[in-house]
């Protein structure tokens, strides 16, 4: 079977627009939440820390008439795929027609659009909201507005898949390559700075204080971020034919579901464990090939503890060095599978492993090399990267080092 | 893509809205949902989305020779298309914290916010352990979520899958919905199955299914670009046209005028047509994939194609 290469990446983040910025800033340990003012002056919340765009950066990056015709999340997905464009030297009009997948995932969609109405209608009522804002919040914009300005064909599809859902868009648009169904791939998740996740969050007791502590035994639990990640994925012939620059290949993909819960994992671990031999089984790698987990890591207690478990039961006593940049980027939802992946792809190029900021002490049975608050150099080849949601999605994606 | 896997729907389930009396432009469903929702409190927190589809998958699976067996489960998925998906779930949740602070809100509805929760809440009651796919493809949704499911059966991917649609309409949705006004609720699930495992009667075989979306400057007002579609997915099978005994359109921006003058007397000579008046929404595609199926008869092959200002999907069907 042909190998599918990432060619281009693109990234809308509290760590950076650009890869060099996105790199630059995890590399350095740089923390990208802090306290959201109008949580922090509110009575209805306890928790104020999230990571957040600030809004004058988005009004520089989205020009006025985008930001009047679509919703945040369309705008950050246009945005972050003409960078992933750019950095794969492709044009729009280099996309091959009828033959140019787009696969993206959200947890919440045009959340934002909707947190407008419920003000809108709790202020003045549902029929003086003007109509216009009804219409962006339609969640399939999120890809049929790429459509449009790309001027580009292909099987499309809007998948939200909670937390995982840019393993997930990766792993479909894989398929589709393989199905033969699409030349190129356009795949990623993105999700806003959500109210709704941040309140229904804060009442699970998910949230922590003040940083987020992936896999530390006094960790407390997660921050509420936002983001936009973009892989372009090309068959390898396809990528020969325009001479592209490989940037890595997806080795392998599995997706699974963890039907225990719709909050919580199976306490055992034991979907975790079946996503991840799977992947391993769809990249023809041995686990001993695995050089670096990137983490689902999202510092809730029952996350991480159940992700090293299963961690655990696959390599056993050969655990490979493992981080969450969740610890420098609060966990970014639907977006974060994807900037994960492009993370990874980074680490791969840099031979450098991102570290788990914020880390003092694991837990016990589990003194791992958690890259703890400072990089660590490392020849790399495979990354596995773990994402897993709400509803029992999980996935796991294998990125390698490629070349044509 | 591996060639030889035949896909056969062997289970089918439908609820479709009946027209409102408060509201004659609005078809809703009235059914009530099983005795076990009301019992005890294991279903307390799934939402009217999340029992419908349930319902129907259940209905789907009964009466037929579906075997789901425990050591399978990793081969069996969940596909699932809607438009507005649990809209009413997510607009009551945060109207809560909007009115009363975000510290009143209940954390066992929160998970109904997330818009992959309809689908999920049926594969974990399901012990489903394949992929659960949740498809926000606008007008063509239910129908996407058929067409991925054959290609996941037809690959050797997947033994088994549930998919589907679902679409309700809360006080949100006619705010938003800038189409026919004539909009109804729907749920369906079709089980699709690899045909050469399955022992039964199939009910209908899914030949073939294309999906493409372009700009929307393409098909809007185009319906040449429309009629070329249709061709092309035709000529690329095993059939042609007048192979077709009916043809099923459905469009969230064309009249039955445009699609009969402009469209179905430019494809064909010989085939039926049946159009849609009532938006089924997101859900539009599992209404007439199952219409079909109940309405004709053994071995006749029909057309189904939602025409949207985006994309245009289209599936080939057999019954059997």
């Amino acid at each position: 079977m042909s190998k599918i290469f990432i060619t281009g990446m693109g990234v809308t983040s509290t760590a950076g627009f650009t890869l060099t910025d996105f790199w630059n800033t995890l590399y350095n340990g740089e923390l990208t939440y802090h306290e959201i003012e109008e949580f922090k002056n509110s009575k209805n919340y306890r928790f104020f820390v999230g990571a957040r765009i600030p809004e004058t950066d988005y009004e520089e990056l989205v020009a006025p008439d985008y930001r009047k015709k679509y919703g945040k999340a369309s705008n950050y997905v246009i945005r972050t795929t003409r960078e992933a464009l750019s950095d794969a030297n492709l044009k729009a009009a280099d996309l091959p027609s009828g033959r140019t997948a787009i696969c993206l995932g959200t947890t919440m969609g045009e959340i934002q659009v909707e947190e407008q109405l419920s003000e809108l209608r709790h202020e003045k009522g549902l029929e003086n909201i003007e109509p216009v804002l009804f219409k962006k919040y339609k969640t399939e914009q999120i890809t049929t507005s790429l459509v449009d300005e790309l001027q580009c064909s292909g099987p499309v599809y809007t998948i939200p898949a909670a937390c995982a859902s840019g393993n997930y868009a990766m792993a479909l648009g894989k398929l589709l390559i393989e199905w033969d169904l699409a030349d190129i791939a356009i795949v990623g998740g993105v999700d806003v700075f959500s109210r709704v996740a941040f309140s229904g969050f804060q009442r699970l007791l998910s949230l922590s204080p003040n940083v987020c502590k992936p896999f530390d035994k006094t960790r407390k639990g997660l921050i509420v971020g936002e983001g936009c990640g973009i892989v372009i994925l090309e068959r390898e012939d396809v990528a020969r034919d325009r001479g592209a620059a490989v940037k890595g290949v997806v080795a392998g993909a599995s997706l699974y579901t963890d039907h225990y819960h719709m909050t919580a994992p199976h306490p055992e671990g034991d979907a975790a464990v079946k996503v991840m031999e799977a992947a391993l089984t769809n990249a023809n790698i041995e686990k001993s090939k695995i050089d670096y987990i990137s983490a689902h890591g999202t510092a809730t207690w029952i996350n991480d503890k159940t992700e090293l478990k299963a961690i655990k039961r696959i390599f056993e006593d050969d655990i490979p060095p493992l981080s969450s940049i969740k610890s420098m980027l609060g966990h970014a939802m639907g977006a974060a599978g994807a900037l994960e992946i492009i993370a990874s792809v980074q680490m791969l190029a840099h031979n450098v492993m991102l570290p788990t900021m914020n880390f003092t002490e694991p837990e016990d049975g589990y003194e791992l090399n958690f890259v703890p608050n400072k990089p660590q150099n490392k020849n790399l080849n495979n990354i596995l990267s773990n994402s897993f949601g709400f509803g029992g999605q999980i996935s796991s994606v294998i990125i390698s080092k490629g070349e044509l | 893509m591996k060639q030889n896997s035949k896909v056969a729907i062997t289970g089918i389930s439908l609820m479709q809205g009946q027209q409102d009396s408060e509201n004659a432009f609005q078809h809703i469903i009235r059914s009530e949902f099983s005795e076990k929702f009301n019992s005890g409190t294991r279903y307390r927190y799934f939402d009217r989305m999340s029992k419908l589809s349930l319902m129907n998958v259940e209905k789907a699976i009964t009466g037929r020779e579906i075997k789901l067996e425990h050591t399978q489960s990793e081969k069996y998925g969940l596909i699932l298309g809607t438009e507005y998906g649990s809209l009413d779930s997510i607009h009551s949740f945060d109207l809560g914290s909007v009115e009363k602070g975000a510290l009143s809100v209940n954390p066992g509805l929160f998970p109904n916010t997330v818009l992959n929760s309809t689908a999920c809440q049926v594969g974990i009651e399901l012990s489903i352990e394949g992929p659960v796919h949740t498809i926000y493809n606008g007008f063509n949704s239910s129908l996407d979520a058929i067409g991925l499911g054959f290609n996941y059966i037809k690959s050797g991917k997947m033994s088994l899958i549930f998919a589907g649609g679902i679409d309700e309409i809360s006080d949100l949705v006619p705010k938003i919905h800038d189409r026919n006004p004539r909009i109804g609720e729907a749920c369906g699930f079709v089980v699709l199955e690899d045909h050469s495992a399955y022992k039964g009667n199939a009910i209908a075989e899914i030949l073939d299914y294309s999906t493409i979306t372009h700009p929307s400057s393409n098909s809007y007002n185009n319906p040449s670009f429309v009629v070329e579609r249709i061709n092309d997915f035709i000529n690329r099978s095993d059939y042609t046209i007048d192979d077709v005994d009916t043809i099923y359109y459905a469009s969230s921006f064309l009249s039955q005028n445009d699609i009969c003058d402009d469209i179905h007397h430019k494809l064909t000579a010989g085939s039926n047509y049946e159009y849609n008046p009532v938006d089924w929404l997101g859900a539009t595609g599992i209404v007439q994939t199952i219409t079909s199926i109940q309405s004709t008869n053994k071995n006749k092959i029909n057309l189904i194609s939602n025409i949207d200002k985006n994309a245009i999907s289209l599936l080939l069907i057999k019954n059997c």
